[in-house]
């Protein structure tokens, strides 16, 4: 009898045993795997990378536009006839978007009717400097803008 | 190596007097937290960026693309409380017992220093995140260096690096936060963990007349004080997940110099001090205040050498205890008043404005405003996001 | 003068201007003449900032004699111009806020001439600058009525077309976004097609914002004293009720676009990236600021539709912020396993802490 007693005493024993054996091995897991997570690094959007994939040179077509935010501001780029041009989408007047006008093929802000070249000079309206350029390249197929 | 293997094994065995009980688990939740800020600090470095282009950014990217990151930063926010109450709850546990006494006069004055250092480590890292809180709660919180006697403007431009919180400070508190103190806290808790190690914790015996107790019945650190330890860490690590989930720090907009937001205050446990510091008004009157709020510390530092009777026992040392209850009433009675100043608050159905001084006055009732960063200085929580919007009452 | 490229029609212009037909064909001297303006030996460029007829002073070089009673007494013009341009949404942005490409007395009466080369008249010169508004105006039902007072006919306080207190109409989008926080300020969670949040967004606006319709009804009401009035009163009921429709179009659109920054920016101040709702956000704004020159068009369909696009890129900002939101939930919901975890776990190390007491740490302790 003393013998089935000290068995079950053991059984209950290594049965919490058991138990504090999976929560040390759950908790060790639970704090280095996402930590190992943490450390992995976040392609397509590292901090401070201040290029932007804008889409496929072989989807676009001539004379068409595309917004993109660059470190954080809008970007209007262009591909034209002499390759690609990238300059800020935020009009120096009062800060609406551009867009790229097909027909006379430059830059027009819808706000009051300002217009840009596509170097982003001013050709017309009340803003007072010209649009800054960003950089365009395109790399295997598709295009980036930076700063 | 035996030696070796012999000093890890004693270290490990060695037993606690027997009174040994929940209220000893603070010391080690302290050191837990300590190790937690310094893995998740780590984990945080690898992306934190320490400019004022880039500090802002670095968290929105650490809390919105980082894998996980958002749970190390929040997890390190509410680590830095969690240390702080350890810290304090382990040094009121201290007090009230009479463990500070002879022999362990160094213990507690290095672990006073402790206290000091990790409440910098709180001051600096609150500047990192460089968002409008960071940027005036430090801002209001080095004010008061400029006032000290003759070296005050001189001591807050260096604790700045410049005339006015800016770049230079965000480095400056970032080699403090990252390298200095790190170090210096770990050179102070091994100091402090070899004297208690070396000592043992104390029983509530008087000085002089400590009963020797069998060693049958002293509790083994291993494996005993530990699984206790463990449960208390273990509901720990839950409250800091839960509280990372449940209501986590914000991002904040980036610090405009140029644009203060209202009644900005430094965090809950600087909130005491500033709070007393208000009431000391004129340059003279800074002076005094400046000395009035460091003779709490100062005491806290000297009391060993200042409390020189040999009771232990909370119950034998009324003068000791009733002085420990009165600066604790004191702490609190300033931190609340501290947090209710420049605040408006309803209670049981009235509403009051406090001032500056925390006095208050009965005022039209005000409606809470949305934004939370204004409001709650300290800690701002990021809202609840919005769901069950709630139809406009009639405007006539 | 042609070896230095300037131009030689000044003079020309002159004598078609108010001043010039005063001097030439009254032969009237109580005018302005080029000394008056440009001054004497001291004759500066016009980009110098010190010269009478820099941008800047303009208003005071006409004023001059255009502020003086006594002057203007003879020919009975009035002597408030000047200070009503100078509170005017121009004059405050040229003389208060610096803006030189605002116009002044010599862009819309001419530098020379009485108007500026190429048009008809003052009232027309509006749309040298304000093009989008002309041309929506062009397509509009009031472009064909010669009579039809142009610009100044609504955008003055009443229709009076000498009026230069040209007051800003539109609020710009920060006004907006400010005004919407304040009415959220006051009433959290209020949704934006209630009524009555509208009738709150509007009594908030400073400046007030003016009813469409009581500018219609300068013309379009029944009391009225207008010879003019035989051709059109029967589209009254029309243009009241047109004028009402447009401008609730205009207010439900500032109040969407208000609605989505406002939550862009306060779930950004969270724990959230909103880098693509903030481009979007601009994107309405671009399309609020555009909304101004359509309703010049005064049409139902073209506005409805241009409203629509913003409400559809307020659209998609709220709902990807719901995803991003709802993405959140998940966290909450992994407490559950957590608590459970540690729950049992904290059991099992407490029951074990017990066991080894019994066993290790003597009787009559602890």
């Amino acid at each position: 009898m003393t013998e089935a007693h000290d068995e079950s005493r053991t059984t209950r024993r290594s049965f919490v045993d058991v138990v504090i054996g999976i929560g040390t091995a759950i908790t060790s897991f639970a704090m280095v795997l996402p930590a190992l997570a943490y450390l992995w690094p976040v392609t397509q959007s590292g901090l401070g990378k201040a290029r932007e994939e804008v889409g496929d040179a072989a989807t676009w077509t001539l004379w068409q536009a595309r917004k993109v935010v660059v470190a954080g501001k809008p970007v209007l780029v262009v591909k034209t006839d002499k390759g690609y041009t990238a300059m800020s989408a935020v009009c120096t007047h009062l800060g609406c978007l551009v867009e790229l006008d097909p027909v006379k093929r430059d830059v027009i802000c819808p706000c009051h009717a300002a217009r840009f070249d596509l170097q982003g000079e001013v050709t017309g309206g009340p803003p007072p400097r010209p649009l800054p350029l960003y950089q365009v390249s395109e790399v295997q197929g598709k295009v980036y803008v930076s700063t | 190596m035996p030696i070796a293997r012999e000093f890890v094994d004693h270290q490990v065995h060695k037993r606690l007097p027997p009174h040994t009980g929940w209220l000893h688990v603070f010391g080690s939740l302290s050191l837990l937290a300590f190790v937690s800020q310094v893995l998740t600090g780590i984990l945080l470095l690898v992306y934190y960026r320490p400019t004022t282009d880039e500090a802002h950014k670095s968290i929105q990217y650490i809390t919105g693309e980082v894998h996980f990151g958002w749970l190390y930063r929040q997890v390190h926010a509410w680590g830095a409380t969690l240390m702080i109450v350890a810290v304090t709850l382990h040094m009121a546990r201290t007090f009230f017992m009479g463990a500070y006494k002879k022999p362990r006069e160094l213990t507690w004055v290095v672990g006073v220093l402790i206290l000091l250092v990790t409440i910098v480590f709180g001051f600096t890292g609150y500047l990192l995140p460089w968002n409008q809180l960071s940027y005036w709660a430090t801002t209001v919180g080095t004010e008061i260096a400029g006032a000290v006697p003759g070296i005050g403007p001189e001591l807050r431009t260096f604790m700045l690096g410049s005339e006015n919180v800016g770049g230079e400070t965000l480095s400056r508190f970032f080699t403090v936060h990252v390298i200095i103190l790190p170090w210096a806290l770990a050179f102070l808790v091994g100091l402090h963990l070899f004297f208690m190690r070396t000592q043992n914790l104390a029983t509530l015996d008087p000085v002089g007349e400590e009963r020797k107790y069998p060693p049958e019945a002293g509790i083994p650190f291993w494996p005993v004080h530990v699984a206790k330890e463990s449960c208390v860490a273990l509901v720990m690590l839950g409250v800091l997940i839960t509280l990372s989930v449940t209501s986590p720090w914000e991002i904040g907009e980036p610090a405009n110099p140029l644009e203060t937001p209202e009644a900005v205050k430094p965090e809950w446990y600087f909130l005491p001090t500033y709070q007393l510091l208000k009431y000391f008004t004129g340059s003279l009157g800074k002076i005094l205040g400046i000395a009035v709020s460091m003779v709490p510390f100062l005491l806290l530092l000297l009391w060993p050498f200042v409390d020189r009777s040999p009771a232990r026992h909370p119950r034998r040392r009324p003068v000791a205890t009733t002085l420990g209850v009165i600066g604790i009433v004191l702490a609190l009675f300033f931190g609340v008043l501290g947090h209710l100043s420049e605040t408006h608050r309803t209670f049981l159905g009235r509403t009051y404005e406090f001032d500056v001084y925390g006095v208050p006055r009965r005022a039209e009732p005000r409606p809470t405003p949305r934004s939370n960063e204004h409001a709650e200085p300290g800690h701002s929580r990021a809202q609840p996001e919005d769901e069950g919007q709630a139809d406009l009452p009639d405007e006539s | 003068m042609n070896p230095y490229g300037l131009a030689t029609d000044q003079l020309a212009q002159y004598r078609t201007s108010g001043h010039g037909r005063a001097l030439y064909q009254r032969q009237d001297e109580r005018v302005a003449v080029c000394t008056d303006c440009h001054g004497t030996h001291n004759v500066m460029k016009a980009d110098d900032p010190a010269s009478p007829v820099h941008a800047k002073n303009v208003p005071d070089t006409c004023g001059r004699c255009h502020e003086d009673a006594s002057l203007m007494g003879p020919s009975q013009l009035s002597t408030r111009v000047v200070a009503e341009y100078r509170r005017s949404v121009h004059g405050q942005g040229l003389l208060e806020q610096g803006d030189v490409g605002m116009p002044h007395c010599a862009t819309c009466h001419g530098s020379h001439a009485a108007v500026p080369p190429g048009y008809r008249d003052v009232g027309h010169v509006c749309g040298r600058c304000h093009q989008q508004e002309e041309q929506h105006f062009l397509a509009s039902p009031h472009a064909k009525f010669s009579m039809f007072p142009r610009c100044v006919g609504c955008h003055t306080p009443e229709g009076n077309a000498r009026d230069h207190w040209i007051r800003r109409v539109a609020a710009s989008p920060e006004v907006i976004r400010e005004t919407y926080a304040r009415l959220l300020d006051v009433h959290p969670g209020t949704r934006i097609d209630d009524p009555k949040t509208q009738a709150a967004f509007e009594a908030r606006r400073e400046p007030p914002v003016q009813q469409y319709e009581t500018i219609c009804l300068r013309c379009h009401h029944p009391r009225v004293r207008s010879a003019h009035r035989a051709f059109f009163s029967e589209l009254d009921a029309q243009a009241a009720q047109s004028g009402a429709t447009l401008y609730q179009l205009v207010r439900q659109a500032e109040l969407s676009y208000a609605a989505a920054t406002e939550r862009v920016e306060r779930v950004g101040r969270g724990v959230l990236l909103v880098t693509d709702e903030a481009l979007l956000a601009e994107e309405m704004r671009t399309k609020l600021v555009s909304l101004a020159p359509i309703q010049h068009a005064l049409n139902e369909e073209k506005l409805t539709q241009a409203v629509e696009e913003l409400n559809a890129l307020a659209e998609q900002v709220h709902t990807s912020l719901d995803d991003k939101v709802r993405g959140l939930r998940w966290r909450y919901w992994a407490l559950l396993p957590i608590w459970s975890c540690i729950a049992v776990f904290v059991t099992a190390l407490w029951v074990k802490y017990k066991q080894l007491k019994h066993a290790l740490v003597a009787e009559g302790t602890g």
